[in-house]
């Protein structure tokens, strides 16, 4: 047993940052022949950053690496599996035209004397149930996920990295997993990193676990030593970094800040009534006139769908969704736009702004029908940006200066003002904050709240939970999915998020909320 | 039995093009049975030889998510350099080939390091390189043909080999090379493998920039032997030589079934696509239509194969995402009544 569980790999003091911020602190990590490790962590802990570092795809900045005790360094991901390393993607990365023999056996080169029938071997071993030459997009995401594997054995990998590879599975498709995971591990003396959010699973599957939290590792053990509820707890936030900054903005605006809390029993703007759609599923909350809520879970529970679904962007097929007592289904952002709906988008280089336009055109941008029938007023669009500039401390040269040389920050806010600017009575806010330096994210939580107490109604999704807990007067927890919890103050705290967001009760020891398979397209 | 025929029209788009090619003959002989024979056949594939060359080697290009518009200059230009050696006394017929071939490679290797290497997109590199070859030409040539390419060398052309000419054979057999390279070779591979997903490509250790390159290179060799037969099947060379091949040859690769998108169709396609082109230019002369409905009738094909297939993709897409909806409602239901 000792041969077998020989170290394979070895991480060591790896640190890595993006844009100064950083990521990833002096990580160490061993792993061994045989072994499952998993490895888990809250929203931004590192995880895929991690191991994007061990598999080629991102070069660290700091540390170094070494294989069966030769010091390596990958440039990219094809030195890896050269090394015997390789990532199995939360989406499968097949091409869609080439048949599975072609897309497994592409970029190999010609070391192999007869690898059809190798190939052959291993999906009978494996049990799959697809033929060599059917084409890619032909296969569903788990016969995709079951090809790239394949793809890591026919190399000769002795690690392979599974990055949230139940995600998108059913419940059988899972067990047949993790069947092939343990016979892999047995027969072949892989090494298998396992990546989720689906913590119930670790406790099936994984030989170690490490928990990593804002970058760093900080446990690292046997599976049999963790409870689910010790791995949830280490997982919830020390409360400081980010948080911290918003947490003296809320004190700075203290007392005022109950106040501007709208009164229990007060009329709901928006009501969404069992809500289900592709990604998310019977999804109920509502929403007072004023009040800031927070929408929380970890990525990839169906917040940005279900917003999305609110401003017009893609259709829900069941439930209701009622606007000032009417009902509402928008069947484009326009729709949205006119009831007073405007959505800040998750990426805001992506769908948030022009990037080429000026400050001046952007935040006039989705104000324009309301504004002009047919010319556009100078005078009238200067003055719209001007106010805006203002009351958000936008710092550009001028209006007409384009918004790519705008700081992060800056840029943010200037999408903020393009959705103040049409005049919206519910705003939704999605990553409001990320990847923006602290002084700007201050500055937006200062206009959050300053515009929820000028009565406008805030939908704040973040996967940053401090800054949930410190801006919002009511949570909703949503985990695979659904809406899993509602938390009141003074019941939002760090922990409640946290087990919330993981799909269990703070609490309630090792019984579960119902958690469904949600499939996602 | 709809879904399948539509499936099977997606995969292999080239069937539907022989379908296209057998209905048009078929038309074309209810009218005159004088067309439905041999010799017309023979002909055809006479006339479209240089067309079928150039729609291979673009076809290459386009598989990889790139287009290549300068082959109609290349072309003129890869002739004008072999025709003026040809001129000159005592010329050898290998480096009349290496003349020719040899410019139609360099002017490959250009675009493909303009596109691959200097990051220029292909739409731009290759217009900018249709005006500089042309250009280039024009000043070489001063503005006047080149019409006294020796008489063996013409003749070479014209001599029927089993029932076909020269030029016909070489293509062939060309074809059967780029037919074998795309199929059971590993760079073959790559070019398909670089248009379906690049970011998959570069996971997987393709080396993208040299495989565009070798896209681009094979366009540019397939020219210059477009250009050698040019020489011998017409004899003078105008300074007009090639323009408008472009259009033709990317016509005829959509038509036969490979995807602008890039990463679909095979040779084989593309070929028949060029078959069918030159058959329709045929009909036209067979039944002395005047020449310039050729041009509109391969635009007008071009246009609604391409809107064709794009309805197709979009119907496609659409049933697929509703099975999708559909699957993941029935989930949802299974679910609400497991929590009641």
């Amino acid at each position: 047993m000792d041969v077998q569980n020989s170290e394979i790999v070895e991480l060591r003091n790896i640190s890595k940052a993006f844009g100064g911020i950083p990521v990833l602190k002096n990580v160490t990590l061993h792993l061994r022949r045989g072994v499952i490790h998993g490895l888990v962590g809250g929203n931004g802990a590192g995880k895929s950053t991690l191991m994007k570092i061990l598999s080629g795809v991102y070069n660290c900045d700091k540390g170094d690496m070494s294989i069966n005790g030769q010091d390596v360094k990958f440039k990219r991901p094809s030195d890896a599996h050269a090394r015997g390393i390789y990532l199995v993607p939360q989406e499968p990365g097949l091409f869609p035209y080439l048949t599975i023999k072609e897309n497994v056996l592409l970029g190999l080169g010609s070391t192999l004397k007869d690898p059809v029938s190798k190939i052959r071997s291993i999906m009978e071993a494996l049990g799959c149930d697809f033929a060599l030459d059917q084409i890619g997009a032909d296969l569903t995401i788990a016969k995709q996920q079951q090809v790239e594997l394949i793809r890591g054995l026919v190399r000769e990998c002795c690690v392979i990295i599974l990055d949230e590879p139940t995600s998108a599975l059913t419940s059988r498709e899972v067990e047949a997993l993790f069947e092939m995971l343990r016979r892999l591990k047995n027969e072949k003396d892989i090494c298998f990193v396992y990546i989720t959010h689906r913590l119930n699973e670790l406790f099936d599957i994984v030989d170690e676990l490490t928990v990593l939290q804002n970058g760093a590792i900080i446990s690292q053990a046997p599976i049999n030593q963790y409870t689910l509820k010790k791995v949830i707890q280490l997982m919830v936030p020390a409360g400081n970094g980010n948080g911290e900054r918003a947490n003296t903005n809320a004190a700075s605006s203290g007392g005022n800040e109950d106040e501007g809390c709208p009164k229990e029993g007060s009329d709901y703007i928006l009501e969404v009534n069992n809500l289900s759609g592709r990604g998310f599923f019977n999804v109920t909350l509502n929403l007072r006139r004023g009040e800031i809520l927070g929408v929380t879970g970890v990525v990839g529970s169906g917040r940005t769908e279900f917003a999305e679904s609110v401003a017009g962007i893609r259709k829900a097929f069941d439930g209701t969704i009622t606007l000032e007592g009417k009902k509402f289904s928008p069947a484009n952002p326009q729709d949205s736009i006119r009831r007073g709906v405007a959505y800040l988008p998750e990426d805001r280089h992506l769908h948030g702004c022009f990037l080429e336009g000026t400050v001046k055109e952007n935040i006039s941008s989705s104000a324009l029908h309301r504004l002009f029938k047919f010319i556009i007023k100078k005078k009238i669009e200067v003055n719209l940006a001007k106010t805006y500039t203002r009351a958000l401390n936008i710092l550009t040269p001028s209006h007409d200066s384009p918004a790519k040389y705008l700081s992060g920050g800056n840029q943010q806010k200037m999408v903020f003002g393009k959705c103040l600017a049409v005049q919206p009575k519910i705003l939704i806010l999605d990553e409001p904050t990320r990847g923006i330096d602290a002084n700007a994210r201050k500055e937006i939580y200062a206009s959050i709240q300053q515009f929820a107490r000028q009565g406008v109604s805030i939908i704040l999704i973040s996967s940053d939970f401090e800054e949930i807990k410190n801006l919002s007067h009511r949570v909703f927890i949503m985990f695979q999915g659904r809406t899993v919890n509602e938390l009141k103050k003074p019941n939002i705290t760090l922990e409640n998020i946290t087990f919330s967001s993981f799909g269990y009760r703070a609490g309630a020891d090792e019984t579960e909320t119902d958690q469904p398979d949600i499939e996602k397209a | 039995m709809k879904q399948k025929l539509i499936n099977l029209i997606l995969r292999r788009p080239e069937l539907l093009t022989v379908v296209i090619i057998v209905l048009y003959y078929l038309c074309i002989g209810i009218v005159n049975p004088q067309f439905i024979a041999m010799d017309t056949f023979v002909r055809i594939l006479y006339n479209g030889t240089m067309l079928i060359l150039v729609t291979a080697g673009v076809s290459a290009v386009i598989i990889t998510k790139n287009i290549d518009a300068s082959i109609g200059s290349l072309l003129g230009l890869a002739a004008t350099f072999g025709g003026s050696y040809l001129n000159t006394a005592d010329p050898s017929l290998l480096i009349f080939i290496m003349i020719t071939v040899g410019t139609g490679l360099l002017g490959g290797l250009f675009n493909g390091i303009g596109v691959a290497y200097c990051g220029v997109p292909s739409i731009i590199m290759t217009l900018g390189t249709l005006a500089l070859f042309r250009g280039l030409l024009a000043l070489y040539t001063g503005g006047s043909w080149i019409d006294t390419v020796p008489e063996w060398f013409l003749n070479f052309s014209r001599i029927p080999v089993l029932g076909l000419y020269y030029p016909t054979w070489i293509t062939l057999i060309l074809l059967g090379v780029l037919i074998l390279f795309f199929g059971r070779f590993r760079w073959g591979r790559y070019i398909y493998a670089t248009g379906n997903s690049l970011d998959g490509s570069l996971l997987q250790g393709i080396p993208v920039k040299r495989t565009v390159l070798l896209a681009f290179s094979l366009s540019g060799v397939m020219t210059g032997i477009a250009a050698l037969i040019f020489t011998s099947q017409i004899g003078t060379i105008p300074t007009q030589a090639g323009v408008g091949m472009e259009i033709k040859a990317i016509a005829a690769a959509v038509i036969g079934g490979i995807s602008l998108m890039g990463g679909t169709g095979s040779i084989v396609g593309a070929a028949l696509g060029a078959v069918l082109l030159e058959t329709i230019s045929y009909s036209l002369v067979f039944f002395r239509v005047p020449g310039y409905w050729n041009s509109f009738i391969s635009g007008f094909l071009l246009l609604v194969i391409v809107v064709a297939n794009s309805r197709i993709e979009i119907y496609l897409r659409n049933e697929k995402e509703r099975e999708i909806d559909e699957k993941v409602k029935r989930r949802y239901l299974q679910l609400a009544e497991k929590t009641l």
